[in-house]
């Protein structure tokens, strides 16, 4: 008896060919899903950084709207609130810090400063300190944080206020840039000059991916704890 | 042996697919959060501004303004706005003033937080402000902020805050007024057993305040001996406002005259209306 000895099956040489073609389509496939992956983490990338900026600014609003435009004496005895602004840095008074929170009041200094690629903004906060307790000397090194980086070119400028002269007083030349009879936008603000607060803050950034963002912050220009030496009365 | 292999790429492909759609879910709520806010400030703007028509021009009562159909009362009561913002004015001459400072009122709402010691809280919050303090405690000027209030010893951000409601925060101002507007103290607040009032005179009060029956509210008041020539129900100009709109609050401060300038002075602003919290290191 003859026994055909067929066995079903493939060849190695089929196998080999259908192993070939499997991992090229595979390769295939995963070089497409790389792309894919590529661009979703562009995208990604491209998001995430504008909701970071949008974080920033939602702190630094909240940080201006709750302004604290408390009256401290000056040295002609005057009550002026505490607001110190220039092309570089703002210096102000808030009851929502961004490292703290809102409810922390706090002597707040926010600068561009030079850094190693374009300039960056850096912010840092003193708690429970002002003019009148005269510990409002923050340390910028202190809790510094970099809130923004990358930045290529800024400018910070404020809406000053109307500020119009008491009747009969002269004021010296060196001091009319702080008197007018409509509101305008500066690139200083002091306070204890205009004795008042600035109406809005303009920060204005352009970025070194060549992106530009334009912000507008209202200023509590009045706080209800008025004038420090106000009494208080008990029943 | 193929079989296995393309179920495990399956898997792998499925599970890395996943992982993009939850990402790119947490990015897009928060893009849809943002909008959501963006929104509700809008339609807060624009109910402020209805507010400041209708008390600029409305008509002055004890216990709210009335325009043609419309009353607001400035007791805290809350009222829906056509734009759908409910809207809270509190008239701050209702409230406790932490300037016209009364201990023994201010004693008993803490005591109504179920706190110990409210005595001692209640004559520690009068030194933090007062100039003359013998014991150098606080601040001997003024509170900048009401804020400042959670740095006296024994009042917790729980009790300031109150989730967001009936906080302590919601019952003291810096400044307020010299005098109480009877009509304009809050429902929760007269629940609050600060006044001695008894239970169905309180019933009576806050009926009168919905009913606008100054007249009935008045003689409770004189049976009382609470008379104040007429002040006891009268407005101040100071305000507190509270917005919400789609689960987003806001909280302003204005004090609104008929002679004040338009718009008239916001003196405090939070939006969105955190809860408040005091961090005690530096």
């Amino acid at each position: 008896m003859k026994s055909k000895n067929i066995e079903s099956g493939f060849t190695l040489v089929e196998l080999l060919v259908t192993i070939l073609i499997f991992s090229f389509s595979i390769s295939i496939m995963l070089a497409g899903l790389d792309q894919g992956r590529l661009a979703w983490s562009t995208l990604n990338k491209k998001v995430e950084s504008v909701s970071n900026l949008q974080d920033r600014y939602n702190w630094l609003s909240m940080l201006f709207s709750d302004a604290t435009a408390t009256q401290f004496s000056n040295e002609y005895g005057e009550a002026v609130p505490f607001f110190y602004g220039d092309k570089d840095s703002v210096k102000l008074l808030s009851n929502s810090p961004i490292l703290n929170g809102p409810g922390n009041y706090s002597s707040i200094v926010i600068w561009f400063e030079k850094s190693d690629n374009g300039y960056s903004l850096f912010y840092t906060e003193k708690s429970n300190a002002d003019p009148y307790y005269n510990n409002d000397e923050v340390d910028k090194d202190f809790r510094k944080l970099e809130l923004i980086k990358l930045i290529n070119t800024y400018e910070i400028r404020y809406l000053a206020p109307i500020h119009i002269p008491l009747d009969g007083t002269s004021i010296p030349i060196e001091d009319k840039i702080f008197f007018r009879y409509n509101p305008a936008w500066l690139d200083f603000f002091y306070s204890k000059k205009e004795t008042s607060m600035p109406m809005l803050v303009n920060i204005k950034m352009s970025f070194l991916n060549k992106r530009n963002i334009d912000w507008y912050f209202p200023v509590t220009a009045y706080s209800t704890s008025s004038h420090i030496d106000d009494e208080v009365y008990k029943k | 042996m193929i079989l296995p292999m393309t179920l495990m790429i399956m898997t792998i492909l499925i599970s890395i697919t996943m992982m993009m759609i939850v990402r790119t879910e947490g990015m897009v709520s928060e893009q849809v959060y943002e909008r959501n806010k963006w929104d509700a400030r809008l339609r807060i703007n624009d109910a402020e501004h209805r507010l400041f028509l209708s008390m600029l021009v409305g008509e002055q009562e004890p216990g709210g303004f009335s325009l043609g159909d419309t009353y607001i009362p400035i007791d805290g009561h809350p009222l829906k706005l056509k734009n759908d913002v409910t809207v809270r004015i509190q008239d701050q001459a209702g409230l406790l003033s932490l300037r016209y400072y009364d201990h023994d009122k201010m004693s008993r709402v803490i005591s109504s937080y179920k706190i110990q010691d409210t005595k001692r809280i209640a004559d520690e919050i009068f030194n933090w402000q007062d100039k003359f303090n013998k014991y150098k405690y606080g601040r001997g000027a003024p509170f900048r902020t009401l804020d400042e209030v959670m740095m006296v010893a024994g009042i917790s951000h729980a009790v300031f805050n109150n989730e967001y409601g009936d906080g302590l925060r919601d019952y003291i101002t810096l400044l307020g007024s010299s005098w109480t507007n009877y009509a304009a103290i809050p429902d929760s607040l007269l629940s609050r057993g600060i006044y001695d009032f008894t239970s169905g005179d309180l019933d009576k009060i806050k009926k009168s305040k919905r009913d606008r029956k100054w007249a009935s509210l008045s003689a409770i008041l004189k049976e009382n001996s609470l008379g104040n020539e007429g002040l006891e129900l009268t407005q101040s100009s100071r305000y507190y406002i509270y917005y919400e709109y789609n689960g987003f609050r806001g909280r302003g401060e204005y004090q609104i005259r008929t002679s004040s300038r338009f718009p008239p002075r916001r003196s405090l602003w939070y939006f969105p209306d955190y809860e408040r919290l005091w961090v005690a290191h530096d």
